[in-house]
């Protein structure tokens, strides 16, 4: 069914239907997604368990990034204080800040989301679970090991910013920024495999009716964190990539002596640094306003316009990142733009606050726990901003730079941004996923010592930074007259810490978690779907969703949803799944089939975390081998997924037919692909930068590329296999001939192969080595790059090639050949790209 | 697609922009003053064909293209200021 | 006690900065205050009031329309001063190439051709009302200059040379410290800035240009030839004797300093003593080693020696 058509409006109308669902159904519904149990808790792969597993563990780190803040606040309550040394200060705020980011603040997002995000959507679970688990067990583990490293004295100690020359191997030998580097590069990998999964998720899996205008404002968020993340984070990702390969093989990125340039990374890191702040509040901001929608019941007032602010806030983010630098010495006209640009993404944050106060004002506010959490948190977010618009402007900020002006302003922007709505989240949204709901009482009393602590620890800091105190430091002078402030801000950590503490014993009494086994239900009275009563297979029936406030709207809403009386009250093909809908008004479109519980996840996470940590203490056999035992069980785990099904199409309720397969761009699998090719797309862009700011930055290290003519075989091959994958597009609509066109992508395998081998000859002959110079280096990185691809090109066509053969793969419904197609598609044109690029720059003088 | 194009149309016409006068400052101060003005014009008159073409859209959409093509003009202009001061 | 440097400039530039910050400062605590009210009125204030907050019309004129007019004014404001900032009005009196380095600041006063016709370490001496121009530079990893009565702060990046202009109109002492982190002991990289009337400014680069003299009492002349024969003269330059290390200060005229160390302790015969016994429980991670092997006495003399270089 396409969007805009009316026939499934007419549907609409018969539900909810007459006829309750069957017991029996029901029966087999539980049956299909039933509880774990012993070892198969490890294997789980549904919303409910992994959600759970990744919040529990975004909070451990969260609590073991406090501790390290409180020993810092514990040296730095009076002056010259030997309690910590330089060396053991360095390692811990550098590890505050990397694990608050990205093994905090991003996963406990995330973790949001992948809870609450398909019953908030009215689906039974994420399009890809085993994606999920997968990005989960990388996270954990990875997490861990990397936090271990400060026991042993190996933590990284160059910041969480990570700038070269500190970091690189001259003035930080030893392998404890590899562990920063590897360690957080492939965290990035979770990240992102949660971005996908929500992109998709949110676009099609709504429940029907849940047009673009019903959406709850936190799918939105989701919906633009995620885009955000897969523009965002390649950034990062190549830079830790560029400043391991300058470490270990000693490839000049960063080092002004050999052509390359310090200030390349911060403007990679921080093209990814800024935006990730908006990551981290956007999510905040949406649970907050969700919060306040229900405890001053009333609907989000200007709703548009906060949705209007979150786009806004996603675009115009990624035009701030310079403001790291103002410092630096970058063009004055650049430290205008950027200044112009970070004072206008403060607008959209504005409208925002005000549409909270309009909905509070709107309703009648009740003070319970939730309650006090976001009126508290738009107080702290409102002193983060203000002082974020004294920043935006250049000479304020010159001032205020690396003070503890910015060490005020940043916590105050991510507690009031993030935190305390996550708070707010935990008091609000534990009676989903808990047999008791929290202790109101005792969370008033949390909210009172946090909020209170956060004021008498960050506040102080504000006029230590105008009063000269640099970031960073491990002590300061007693001539520098900043004790009283220090140890002020010391006590008011500990009240922090104290209502943290009592929040823990609030959960540890009466936080149950028991998805099996039914919850508290909608203790404060919330509209939207996820308070529908659940249980593993989320809803019994997917409901019609009509308004934004379904369970306020439509008093009997709970009921009908319960008796089966809306969409797919049962598992129509005897396997997990869910309805998919079209992306801008919600129309049933197909029945998506779930995968079950796998042990393969896991064992690709196990894997795939051990190549990573083997390669940072240089075990490079063990690494590969590690390497090669997750991409097979990468393999396994897909191996029986996308299987024929013998029912074409089933009916969800009151006999509305849609298909089981989806076919070309309407299939979710191609949906997922665009968006990894997204990334890989974005690193590419990013290192093209890379190329553009050593080139224009260090010209004088810079050799003549080898000219077109000579690498005539490089661009031919490139543009036949470009050719041929855009050609296999047309064919495969027409033929059904498996073999044909495995032959074929082998071919155009051939082809990207052949042409990267002649462009790296062609740059060899030009004399040109890695190590030479900046210039080598980045050309040498997009080569790689290109053959990473490469490499996934050769997977994927294999794989391809072993499924024809065991006859799985069954067109026309059956989407991994067209998969295939676009994987080469993509990878032959940025071969063309590069090797354009790479030549062009250079070539002008 | 064609309405998820509409709704953050305005905030695509600010990343050309910014694009545009960012890399000229950066890269290639001397043109700033030709590129500059004439950016700032062609997203200024982008934004409002956006708007245009958006009015057969529904209500919702509207508004948000509407508000977008706001902010997107006033981070045009404001982001070109620092060519002129 | 607490009067925030930030805001009490001795310098054009700073109070330029100064008259901005507190221009914000201003804008922010009204804008702060009146969400709080807003607040406070959407969860307890009448039915009346809280209909008016309700109000589209309310977020727009308030969360969106308000910001957007102030923020313009703002905006103009910041990048005029920013402009007029980082040009530099009047004509360059004194070049001074400023140097970061692990944990210490070299400076080298320079002439028009650009040699160096001083150099000293961790203190940078100036005269007042005129213009001085930086050559900030790095020896090893990103430092940043940060003198905050006098300038806002610019970075010191290897394979760069950001350039700083500024001026102090009031003589006095200055503290600066390094604000960007580079690692070890960051938190004690600190500098002194002296602003003299211009007269005495000349007075004093007359003396400097010369060579310090010679020791006379016999503990400093014992010490001089320690100082030379213990590895000192390895690492430091006293000009007028066969010091001619480049790695660390220079130590021509160190007895003349405010602070030792890069501004972490005062200068007298006791700390300099404690500094070549024991640098590193001082500065622990800093590039001068320990010297414990040195005795009592010997150490008293070096002391000596270099007390007297002023």
């Amino acid at each position: 069914m396409t969007e805009g058509d009316s026939s499934s409006a007419d549907f609409y109308g018969r539900f909810p239907s007459k006829r309750a669902g069957s017991k029996a159904d029901f029966a087999k519904l539980e049956k299909i997604w039933c509880a774990p149990t012993g070892w198969q808790y490890l294997t789980a792969v549904s919303n409910n368990y992994i959600g759970f597993y990744y919040l529990s563990t975004a909070f451990v780190f969260f609590l073991l990034a406090g501790i390290l803040a409180l020993l810092m606040r514990v040296q730095l309550a009076a002056p010259a204080q030997t309690f910590l040394s330089p060396a053991a200060y360095n390692q811990m705020f550098t590890m505050h800040g990397t694990v608050m980011m990205f093994l905090f603040a991003v996963p406990a997002v995330e973790a949001v989301g992948v809870l609450l995000l398909p019953q908030m959507l009215g689906a039974r679970d994420l399009p890809f679970p085993r994606l999920s688990a997968y990005a989960f067990w990388i996270y954990l583990l990875g997490g861990l090991s990397f936090f271990a490293s400060i026991f042993v004295g190996l933590a990284p100690d160059g910041g969480w910013f990570m700038y070269p020359p500190l970091t690189g191997r001259i003035y930080s030998p030893g392998i404890s920024a590899d562990f920063w580097l590897l360690g957080i590069g492939f965290i990035e990998i979770s990240a992102i495999a949660g971005a996908i999964e929500f992109i998709v998720g949110i676009m099609r899996t709504r429940a029907p009716g849940m047009s673009l205008d019903k959406m709850p404002i936190l799918a939105w968020a989701l919906l633009v964190m995620s885009v955000m993340i897969i523009i965002g984070f390649p950034s990062v990702i190549l830079a830790t990539l560029l400043l391991e390969l300058e470490r270990a093989f000693n490839w000049p990125f960063f080092d002004a002596t050999r052509g390359g340039d310090p200030l390349l990374w911060q403007h990679l890191f921080w093209f990814f640094g800024h935006p990730e702040v908006y990551i981290i509040f956007l999510p905040g901001a949406a649970m907050l306003t969700m919060v306040i929608c229900t405890v001053a019941r009333s609907d989000v007032v200007g709703y548009p316009l906060v949705v209007l602010s979150m786009l806004a806030t996603g675009f115009i983010s990624f035009g701030v990142w310079a403001h790291h630098m103002f410092a630096t010495g970058i063009p004055d006209v650049s430290v205008g733009v950027f200044s112009a640009a970070s004072t206008a993404v403060t607008i959209p944050a504005g409208t925002m606050v005000f549409c909270w106060i309009a909905t509070l004002a709107a309703g009648k506010p009740q003070l319970n726990a939730p309650g006090l959490f976001s009126i508290g948190s738009v107080i702290v977010f409102v002193t983060g901003g203000l002082t974020g618009v004294m920043v935006a402007f250049v000479p304020f900020d010159w001032q205020a730079h690396d003070s503890y002006f910015i060490v005020a302003h940043l916590h105050y922007v991510l507690l009031g941004g993030m935190l305390f709505p996550l708070f707010a989240a935990f008091y609000y949204w534990a009676p989903a996923v808990s047999k008791h709901p929290l202790s109101d009482r005792v969370g008033k009393w949390v909210f009172w010592l946090m909020f209170i602590g956060t004021h008498v620890t960050f506040f102080p800091m504000h006029l230590a930074g105008l009063m000269g105190m640099p970031r960073r430091v491990y002590t300061y002078l007693p001539s520098q007259r900043l004790e009283t402030l220090n140890f002020i801000s010391t006590c008011g950590s500990f009240i922090l810490a104290a209502g943290v503490a009592l929040f823990i014993a609030d959960v540890i009494r009466n936080f149950r978690f028991t998805p099996g086994d039914g919850n508290a239900g909608n203790v404060y009275g919330g509209g939207t779907l996820e308070w529908l009563p659940s249980g593993l297979y989320s809803t019994r029936s997917i409901p019609l969703v009509v308004s934004r406030q379904p369970l306020w709207y439509d008093r009997n809403i709970s009921r009908d949803v319960e008796q089966g009386r809306y969409f797919l009250p049962r598992s129509a093909t005897g396997l997990r799944e869910t309805i998919m809908t079209s992306p801008v008004l919600a129309e049933p479109q197909q029945l998506l089939v779930l995968p079950g519980p796998s042990v393969w996840p896991i064992t690709a996470g196990v894997f795939t975390s051990g190549f990573f940590l083997l390669l940072t203490v240089q075990a490079t056999t063990a690494a590969v081998t590690s390497g090669v035992l997750a991409i097979l069980s990468i393999v396994i785990w897909l191996w029986d997924t996308d299987r024929p099904i013998s029912t074409k199409s089933v009916d969800i309720g009151e006999g509305l037919y849609v298909p089981t397969h989806a076919f070309g761009r309407m299939n979710h699998g191609i949906w997922a692909t665009i968006a990894l090719l997204v990334v890989f797309g974005m690193i590419f862009l990013m290192a093209l930068f890379s190329l553009l700011f050593l080139w224009t930055n260090q010209p004088k290290f810079w050799i003549d590329p080898p000219s077109f003519s000579e690498s005539t075989f490089a661009f031919v091959s490139g543009f036949l296999a470009l050719a041929l994958s855009s050609s296999l597009r047309a064919i495969l609509r027409r033929t059904k001939n498996v073999p044909l066109t495995v032959c074929m992508l082998t071919i155009a395998c051939a082809l990207v192969i052949y042409a990267q081998y002649a462009d790296l000859t062609t740059w060899r002959e030009a004399g040109l080595a890695p190590w030479a110079s900046g210039q080598g280096a980045i050309v040498y990185a997009i080569m790689a790059h290109q053959a990473s691809l490469i490499a996934l090109c050769v997977i994927v066509t294999l794989y391809a090639a072993g499924r024809s053969v065991a006859g799985l793969v069954t067109r026309p419904t059956s989407v991994l050949l067209d998969i295939c197609v676009l994987i080469f598609a993509y990878t032959a044109a940025q071969g063309l790209a590069g090797g354009a690029v790479t030549r062009l720059l250079g070539a002008i003088v | 697609m064609g309405t998820w194009l509409s709704l953050i149309g305005p905030f695509i016409v600010w990343v050309a922009h910014f694009s545009g006068v960012y890399l000229a400052a950066e890269f290639a101060v001397e043109t700033l003053n030709i590129v500059t003005p004439i950016l700032t014009i062609l997203g200024l008159c982008a934004n409002a064909y956006l708007i245009y073409r958006a009015r057969a859209e529904n209500l919702w959409t509207i508004k948000i293209v509407r508000g977008g093509a706001f902010v997107s003009s006033i981070a045009i202009i404001w982001q070109a200021l620092p060519v002129y001061v | 006690m607490f009067w925030p440097v930030v805001l009490d400039p001795a310098g054009p530039n700073a109070s330029e900065i100064a008259t901005l910050s507190w221009l914000l400062i201003a804008v922010v605590t009204v804008v702060f205050i009146a969400v709080c009210v807003a607040l406070a009125t959407a969860v307890f204030g009448s039915h009346r009031w809280k209909r008016f907050l309700s109000h589209n019309g309310t977020i727009l004129t308030a969360g969106f329309a308000a910001p957007v007019v102030v923020l313009t004014a703002l905006l103009l404001y910041s990048l005029v001063i920013t402009k007029s900032l980082s040009l530099g009005s009047e004509p360059e009196y004194l070049r001074v190439r400023v140097t970061g380095e692990m944990w210490w600041w070299r400076v080298d006063y320079l002439d028009s051709a650009g040699h160096q016709t001083i150099g000293d370490a961790n203190e940078l001496n100036i005269p007042v009302g005129k213009s001085i121009t930086l050559e900030l530079e790095s020896a090893d990893v990103i430092h940043s200059f940060w003198v905050p009565q006098l300038s806002g702060k610019k970075e010191m990046i290897p394979g760069r040379r950001n350039i700083l202009h500024f001026s102090a109109d009031k003589a006095g002492t200055y503290a600066g410290q390094c604000a960007e982190f580079c690692g070890g002991p960051h938190a004690l990289m600190g500098l002194t800035v002296i602003a003299h009337q211009p007269e005495d400014f000349e007075a004093w680069r007359t003396r400097r240009r010369a060579d310090p003299p010679p020791p006379k009492d016999d503990l400093a002349k014992r010490g001089a030839t320690l100082f030379l024969n213990s590895g000192c003269a390895a690492c430091h330059v006293v000009r007028g004797t066969s010091a001619n290390g480049e790695a660390g200060p220079d130590l021509t005229f160190v007895g003349a300093r405010k602070r030792l160390a890069a501004g972490i302790l005062p200068n007298n015969r006791g700390t300099l003593a404690g500094w070549v016994a024991d640098s590193q429980a001082i500065k622990p991670g800093n590039r001068m080693p320990s010297y414990p092997m040195i005795s009592a006495g010997d150490l008293q003399a070096i002391a000596a020696y270099l007390e007297q270089l002023r």
